[in-house]
Formats: C-alpha cells, sequence, structure tokens
C-alpha cells in the first residue's frame, strides 16, 4: 500500500489540483462596447404645406436604443384642414457621438425598403408617394400627404426592409402582404384643425 | 506490490475464450456472464434460452450461467432480462466456449442491441449509423419520453419528461457539453456518427453528471475502445431526396502505438420541402471529425484520449425571419411562408447560423487493485457560435457572435465491497468563460461572463437478493460574474457577482418479485442554480419577438421527482413490457413569462418577457412494449405527460404532446429485413390558446418505411438499404417546432443508403 498512498499523494492529487489551477485561469478583460452603427435614433417627418404656412415636424427620438429609457415621441403642432403637405422623412443615429445620416443608406438601398404611412381610425388624410427606386417602385422618402376635414388619430410611419413591393393589395397605407422585416414603426398622435 | 491477478477484471472487454479442447462427445459446455452494457454491474437471473433445443438455464445472482452437454453444431442463444431487449445470438459450436453477453435495458436507450462476442452479429453502432445521416435529436426520439423542441430543420433540443434546455443536461463522451444552453434554436453539437450509444439516465445514475440538470442527463457515447478492439472500418453515403442531401461517413478503427479510431462525416443539403412548397432557405452543412485514442500503459494504468470537432451552417427559413410584432402577426396567418421560392436551391442566406465546436478530452483510468479505481478526466471545449440576420446594413456581419471557451476537471473513485456492494464518489470543477466578439454592431443579448462550479458527488448500490438498491448525494457551488453594458447613456460596463449552492439526493430500490417481473421506484431532490441568461438576457430576441429580460434575484429551482415502474419479460424472452409513471413538483421554477406592459421602440411596441420562478408540477407515465410473432418484431412506446403552472393555474407551455411510436421489423430471407413504423401525435390539450400565438396544431400521424439488405463480401459486408420516411406525404406541424407558426413541417423523403464495412 506504501505504493499507492505514493502514487496518490506524489502524482495523483497533485494532478488533479494542478488541473484545476491551469483550467481556472481565464480572461477577465471588459467586455468591447459595440459601436451600433445600424441602430436609429432618431426619425423626423417634415410636412411643408404646399402653399406656404407652418411646418409640421413629427419627431421620434430614443438615443440609447431598446431598452434603457423610453423613445420621445413629439408633433410640434396640428395639421391644417384642407391643406396639401410635402412630406420628407429623414432618419439618423446620434448613438455614437458622430451623427450617420440612415437616410442616404436607405436612399442608396432604395430598392430594398419602402416606407409605409398607416392613418389609424378617425384620421382623415390622403397620402401618396412621391419618389421611386431604380425599377420605378416606391420608397416613401418624399411623400404628399392631404390634410381633410378636422379630425385626429394615429398615422404610423412604417420602414419595410427586403418588402414584396409588388405584392399584391399593398398600398401607401396598407404593407399588408408586403412582407419583409420592420425596421421602424412609430405611430404619431395627429390632430387635423380648421 | 505484486499485480493481483483481477487486475484487468474491469478493463478488459474479454470476448471469447477457446480452449482447445475438442467436443467428441456432447460434453461440450458454453459458460459465460451477462452484463448490463453501461456498467459493469451483473446481470442476475438473465434467461438464456437455448432456441435449438427447446430449454433454458437461468444465470445466478452473479449473471453467470453454464449451458452443460452441448453438441457441436449451429447454436442459437436468446438472451433476456427483466426490463431488457432479447439479444439473440448465433454461432457454430465446436469447443467449450465462455461469453460475455451484454444486454441493454430496454427504457432508455435507443439501441436495443448488445455487444456479444464471436457471432458478427448486428453491433451497437451498426443501429446508430443507420441514422448517421439524420441529425442527432431523431435518433434521440427513439427514447421513450423524449421528444425535440425544433426550430424548423435547423436545430432541435431533446425534451425529456418535459424538462429540456437548462433542465437537461448532455453529456458528450463523459464531458458535459457546453454550448449556448438557453437558445432553443441551438442545437446540441453532437455528429450521431460518432456516437455509439445515446440513453437518459435519471435518480441516482445522473448524480455523477455536472451540467445544469433538474435530475434528467442525456448521456452520449462513443463505442469505447478495448485491449482487444478489432481493426476495421466502414464508409457509407446517405442520399436523402427531401432537401437533396448527402452524407459521407467514414470511421477507421486500428491500434498503432495506440489503439485509436478515426471518424469523420460530411453533409451537405439544401432547402426542404413540405408537401407544398419548398422551405426556403433551410439548406444545411456539417464537416465533422473525431479521434479517439487509448493506451494501455500497464496493467493499471489506462490513458485515454478524444478530440473532436464540429462544423455546421445551418439556414433558417426566411419567412420566420421578422421585425416586429405586426410582422409576425402578418407572416403566421400565410398559407405559405413570405420569401418561399419555387425552386430547390443548395444556396445558405442570412438568417443562419454557423458552429463551431471542439472538444478535447483526456482521462486516465488507475486500477488500484480489484476493488478500487481511480479516473482523472479533463474535459475542454471551444465553442465558436455566429448567428447573420437579415440586416440593413452588412448580411454578412453577424449579428451574434459568441465564443465560449470551458474547462472540466473531474476526479471519480469507485470501489467494490464484499456483498454485491459498490461505492462511488468524485469531485468536480468546471470553469466557462464566455465572450461576445466585437464586431456585431449590436449590444449582446447575453452579456460576457464568467462562471465557476465546484461539485462533489457520492453514490452507494447494494443488491440483497431480490432487492437491489441504491442512494447518492451530491453538492454543486456555482458562481458567477457577468460583466454586463448599461443599456442607459453613457454605455457602462457593470460587473455582478453571484453565488448558490445546490444539493441533489436520491434513492431507489428494485425489487424483483419473480424470474419475470421486476419493480421499482426512485424519489430524486434536485436543485438547479439558474443560469445566466435567466439571471442577465437583456433585449430583443428575434426567436420570440419579444424583449427578453433576466433577474437576477432568481432563486435555484428545487425539484422532488418520484418514479415508479413495473417491468415484465416472458420466460422465452418473446415478450416484454414495462409501464412507469412519474410526479414532479417544482418550486422556484423559473418560467419566461409575458409581462402586461409593453416596450416602446423604434419597431413598435414590443411584449417584455421576464423570467419568474413559479410552482410548477409534471407528471406523466410511459408504456413500453416489445415483442417477437415469430419472426416479426413489435416495439411500441407510449408516452404521456402533463405539465402545471399552479401559481397562474393554467398549463405549462413547450410539453410534448401524448405520442406514440410503434416500428415492425419482418426479416426475409436472404439477409432482407423489411421495418414499418408509425408515429402518433395527440393535439396538445395542455394549454389554452390565449397562452400562445396560435392554438396547438392538429394531432398527426406519420408513417416511415423501409427495406435493407445485407451481402456478405468474404469477411467484409456491404449494406444497403432504402426507406421512405413521411411516406403518405402528410401535411403537419408539430406543436414543439417553433417554425409552426410560419410553415409546415417536412414532407416525404426518400432516402437510400449504402455502407461498407471491413
Amino acid at each position: 500500500m506504501v505504493y499507492n498512498a505514493a502514487f496518490m499523494i506524489r502524482i495523483y492529487l497533485p494532478l488533479f489540483l494542478s488541473l484545476i489551477l491551469l483550467s481556472a485561469c481565464g480572461s477577465d478583460d471588459d467586455p468591447v462596447i459595440e459601436n451600433e452603427e445600424e441602430l436609429i435614433t432618431e426619425l423626423v417627418y417634415t410636412l411643408q404645406p404646399v402653399g406656404g404656412g407652418d411646418e409640421v415636424i413629427m419627431a421620434f427620438s430614443d438615443p440609447d436604443g431598446d431598452g434603457g429609457l423610453n423613445p420621445a415621441i413629439q408633433v410640434n403642432r396640428n395639421l391644417v384642414a384642407n391643406t396639401t403637405y410635402e412630406g420628407s422623412i429623414t432618419i439618423k443615429n446620434l448613438s455614437d457621438n458622430t451623427t450617420v445620416d440612415v437616410t442616404a443608406e436607405v436612399q442608396a438601398e432604395a430598392r430594398d425598403h419602402q416606407f409605409f404611412f398607416v392613418p389609424g381610425q378617425g384620421l382623415n388624410v390622403d397620402l401618396s408617394y412621391l419618389d421611386s427606386d431604380g425599377d420605378g417602385n416606391p420608397v416613401g422618402l418624399r411623400t404628399e400627404l392631404r390634410a381633410n376635414d378636422p379630425s385626429s388619430g394615429n398615422l404610423v410611419i412604417i420602414l419595410r426592409h427586403e418588402p414584396d413591393k409588388s405584392a399584391t393589395g399593398v398600398s401607401i397605407s396598407d404593407p399588408a402582404g408586403a412582407g419583409g422585416a420592420t425596421d421602424i414603426e412609430i405611430s404619431f398622435p395627429v390632430s387635423i384643425s380648421n | 506490490m505484486r499485480p493481483l491477478p483481477y487486475v484487468f477484471f474491469v478493463l478488459a472487454v474479454l470476448c471469447l475464450l477457446s480452449s482447445r479442447v475438442p467436443a467428441q462427445t456432447c460434453s461440450g459446455r458454453i459458460a459465460g456472464i451477462v452484463k448490463d452494457a453501461h456498467g459493469t454491474e451483473e446481470m442476475a437471473f438473465a434467461n438464456v434460452y437455448l432456441v435449438e433445443q427447446g430449454r433454458g438455464v437461468e444465470a445466478d445472482e452473479t449473471g453467470r450461467f453454464v449451458i452443460e452437454n452441448q453438441c457441436p453444431g449451429p447454436v442459437t442463444l436468446r438472451f433476456s432480462h427483466i426490463g431488457c431487449d432479447p439479444e439473440e445470438m448465433k454461432f457454430t459450436f465446436r469447443t467449450d466456449t465462455v461469453l460475455e453477453v451484454y444486454l441493454h435495458h430496454h427504457e432508455n436507450y435507443t439501441q436495443t442491441v448488445t455487444i456479444t462476442s464471436t457471432a458478427g452479429n448486428v453491433g451497437y453502432e451498426e443501429r446508430l449509423d443507420r441514422q448517421s445521416d439524420r441529425q442527432l435529436s431523431d435518433v434521440l426520439e427513439g427514447i421513450n419520453g423524449l421528444s425535440s423542441l425544433r426550430t424548423g430543420t435547423a436545430a432541435a433540443k431533446p425534451v425529456f419528461d418535459g424538462l429540456f434546455g437548462n433542465r437537461l443536461s448532455i453529456q458528450n463522451n463523459g464531458v458535459a457539453q457546453a454550448g449556448q444552453q438557453w437558445g432553443n434554436d441551438h442545437a446540441p453539437e453532437i455528429d450521431p456518427w460518432v456516437a455509439a450509444y445515446v440513453r437518459v439516465v435519471e435518480g441516482v445514475d445522473a448524480l455523477q453528471y455536472g451540467g445544469s440538470t433538474l435530475g434528467p442527463t442525456v448521456l452520449i457515447e462513443p463505442a469505447e475502445l478495448g485491449p482487444r478492439t478489432k481493426s476495421g472500418g466502414k464508409v457509407a453515403y446517405g442520399f436523402r431526396s427531401n432537401g437533396l442531401g448527402h452524407t459521407l461517413n467514414a470511421r477507421v478503427t486500428d491500434s498503432a502505438f495506440v489503439a485509436y479510431r478515426l471518424s469523420g462525416s460530411l453533409k451537405y443539403a439544401g432547402d426542404q420541402r413540405t408537401p407544398d412548397y419548398f422551405l426556403t432557405n433551410t439548406g444545411h452543412r456539417e464537416a465533422n471529425l473525431a479521434l479517439q485514442v487509448a493506451k494501455y500503459l500497464n496493467p493499471r494504468l489506462t490513458l485515454r484520449g478524444y478530440y473532436s470537432l464540429f462544423n455546421a451552417e445551418i439556414g433558417v427559413l426566411r419567412g420566420s425571419h421578422i421585425g416586429n410584432l405586426s410582422d409576425l402577426e402578418e407572416a403566421i396567418g400565410r398559407s405559405e411562408p413570405f420569401f418561399t421560392e419555387d425552386r430547390f436551391g443548395y444556396t445558405i442566406a442570412s438568417p443562419r447560423q454557423t458552429v463551431s465546436h471542439h472538444l478535447a478530452k483526456a482521462e486516465l483510468e488507475y486500477q488500484l487493485n480489484e476493488k478500487d479505481r481511480f479516473t482523472l478526466l479533463y474535459g475542454g471545449q471551444l465553442d465558436d457560435r455566429k448567428e447573420f440576420d437579415v440586416r440593413r446594413g452588412d448580411d454578412d456581419r453577424a449579428a451574434l457572435k459568441l465564443v465560449q471557451i470551458t474547462h472540466n476537471v473531474q476526479t471519480t473513485y469507485q470501489r467494490t465491497l464484499p456483498g454485491r456492494q459498490r461505492v462511488e464518489a468524485g469531485l468536480q470543477y468546471e470553469r466557462v468563460d464566455n465572450q461576445n466578439q466585437p464586431g456585431t454592431g449590436i449590444l449582446p443579448l447575453i452579456p460576457d461572463y464568467n462562471a465557476q462550479r465546484a461539485g462533489a458527488f457520492a453514490t452507494y448500490r447494494r443488491e440483497v437478493d431480490a432487492l437491489r438498491y441504491h442512494l447518492g448525494l451530491r453538492f454543486d457551488h456555482q458562481f458567477y460574474e457577468p460583466i454586463t453594458i448599461s443599456r442607459d447613456l453613457p454605455r457602462r460596463i457593470l460587473r455582478y457577482r453571484h453565488n448558490f449552492n445546490a444539493v441533489g439526493g436520491a434513492a431507489g430500490a428494485s425489487h424483483r418479485i419473480s424470474a419475470r417481473i421486476r419493480t421499482d421506484l426512485e424519489l430524486t431532490y434536485r436543485e438547479r442554480a439558474p443560469q445566466i441568461n435567466e439571471l442577465y438576457s437583456q433585449g430583443l430576441h428575434q426567436g420570440v419577438s419579444g424583449i427578453e429580460e433576466g433577474d437576477s434575484s432568481l432563486v435555484p429551482e428545487r425539484s422532488a421527482k418520484l418514479t415508479g415502474g413495473v417491468r415484465f419479460t416472458a420466460a422465452s424472452g418473446r415478450l416484454s413490457i414495462g409501464v412507469s409513471a412519474f410526479y414532479q413538483r417544482i418550486a422556484h421554477y423559473i418560467n419566461l413569462e409575458p409581462q402586461p406592459d409593453f416596450r416602446l421602440t423604434l419597431r413598435g411596441a414590443f411584449p417584455v418577457f421576464r423570467y419568474r420562478g413559479i410552482d410548477a408540477e409534471l407528471y406523466g407515465a410511459k408504456l413500453n412494449l416489445f415483442g417477437q410473432l415469430g419472426d416479426l418484431e413489435v416495439d411500441s412506446r407510449l408516452a404521456i405527460l402533463r405539465g402545471y403552472n399552479r401559481s397562474d393555474d393554467q398549463g405549462l407551455i413547450y410539453l410534448p404532446a401524448t405520442n406514440w411510436r410503434t416500428s415492425l421489423q419482418y426479416p426475409f430471407p436472404g439477409e432482407m429485413v423489411l421495418n414499418l413504423a408509425a408515429l402518433v401525435v395527440e393535439k396538445q390539450s395542455n394549454v389554452v390558446p390565449e397562452q400562445d400565438l396560435l392554438p396547438p396544431p392538429p394531432a398527426y400521424a406519420l408513417f416511415d418505411i423501409g427495406l435493407s439488405k445485407r451481402l456478405s463480401l468474404g469477411t467484409n459486408t456491404l449494406d444497403l438499404a432504402l426507406e421512405v420516411d413521411n411516406a403518405l406525404n402528410q401535411v403537419y406541424r408539430d406543436y414543439l417546432d417553433r417554425q409552426r407558426y410560419f410553415a409546415d413541417a417536412p414532407g416525404r423523403s426518400i432516402n437510400f443508403r449504402l455502407s461498407y464495412s471491413w
């Protein structure tokens, strides 16, 4: 038994302990904080009355992205009844000190993107596209909005990535059937007054 | 110190000893021992039936048997034991023979086969090899009570008695399989071609295994290399019509300086197809390699090594990738998924996953004397996983990049005591280093973390007459250091520390009421420390279309499970029936639950899911039947399971519906075998429609048919097989398939396989 005891003490136990010590050495570095380049933290939909007048600005802002603090959604004033507006969208990423203009990215990949503007129940507006991609399909960075009679409701702005732009039934206010993945879906409370 | 004569007793896989005594008169003698194929446990009172002579003998309490007065000539022996599958062995008796026979317990194995000695019977590997062109989960589903939680064709995780993921550990070749356990769309990174046995252990038998579990452990083991392992090899090619999949497997076993076995597999498959449309982007590639070595340093000391590399690239159904809730609502109502192409393709685009898993193991076994044995094991794993989403920017930039390095060190001591007693004890240490790799452009869902676990176990087994009992204890201490990134600005690194203790204990007894009937009863208490995803996951989970938030105040789950069963085996070994039932109660069962409040993001409002400890109960029953009617073999397995969330008085989600599998096997002359299999899955009635996006899909039945033929070419064999899966091209969706919201399950597949072994 002397041999066995010696084996246990001299070889086996040290081997076991050194294996534990070896495997216990791991890295302990801080993780890299990702540069969230694809994040969109700001969307501004600017509506310019065609015959002149006050600009209506709908703005979404969420500087810390998903999670953290809740986003801020603001509409600066009411739309004027029976007025036609020209709308333009700008989207930005302001999360990484330097501003990234995502609008240009969407414009560059226009074939893969389409904005939809879905008025909620009660809101009396009509929308149409003013731009198109290389294939003649709409994109929605520039739009026309017609505010009809006084009313109020939500206007939902949707950006779809890789939608089927020519799917049946798809229109500026109806993305159903277009598929793709939703990159943006923001609901703005809008009122039309005289 | 002189080596003892029994030094080899455990190590030696002693197959056949022939003494050169001519048996001219009928005084031949066949002696042997019947053992449990997975332990060194003897099969007391096993039956040995001489088919030609219509007589039988019974083994003694140590599993030993003797057949006297045997005449030379062909002999067919049928071995059987309560709860085990009978095994037939044919050979030509010439001289006195000693056999060592291994039987498998029926219930927990997919394999019903024995390693027999001389006769070139169908080996245990053979049966699994027949499924080498399938995924591991399909192989595992042969175990009664085991189902798969799937994400379409891409990935599947085993579910046993309602437990999966963090509650079911997988031991790959003796090492707890590391990887991203929490992702239900992450399959275990294991190649079925390397595995020879797959089985599930519970209760006392599972106490020795580490890993996150509430009791059950799936064991996946290659065939062991023994001092007498014969050299040989096998190559196989398989083709599957659904997905036009090609599988090439090869294996060589030999001994040079060391005994070794080298295995490799290649898989290449394209889009699968439901009966009505292609499942676009469901291709699959795999390239795997494994090397197993054993060196017998001296009669006491054996060194074993193992290395495996698993590489896979898996396409995820394009139509199941969604951006937000409205996309989801749009996608689930469709008759065919978005992005369905009308052409077959091998291309794998985003969304897709790539994974590379290395496992290296070294094991030193020291047989101190006939009674005492020590083993020391080191297992290291590196899991490198990347997931690619359809993104606005560059699709080739992974959205998730994780590297996990795991080290396991364990030592086990086993001692056999007089009076058929055995004790086993061990110490284990595990370290996990999980790191998100930079360059994804997305804050990680699961933070970086370091984890350490120290564990110890002890078990005791004893047999007294007809009673066999065992008991054991286990203790684990788990330490976590998650290193998270704050979600508010400015982004900061936040470190936390957690310590958990988990105890486990089990006791069980098995009583042999008669030579034909045995009853078992086992009580298991286990605790499970929360895992890092339950504590700290944070962010949008594409798979569930919700924001998942961990709760760092969770406490360990505590579970008590009572299992009981009765097994009957007819004297002829031609019929065996097993019935078992269990009841499990789990306190602080960590459940992912939708919260009443929605979280507003750029992509609209998302439901928030949070982990919460609830009071849960699970109960179920299983029935196994194995019978031989003439040459026809019938194997039938039924599993019923129910689970409740007692805190909220509703059913638990993701539990398998009642399922019933039956297979028939009939041999024709000329070494041809016909197989028929049926699977019937009930509609899941455990949940109410409000608990899910879609109500559970209706019940379905699938039928498979297969014909195989063996050609002997000298000492080598060529096997040919033709099979049809889902022969009726049934349109169905399975409740446990996450992809069922979007698409049907794959339709018919005609498969052809050719294998050559030498």
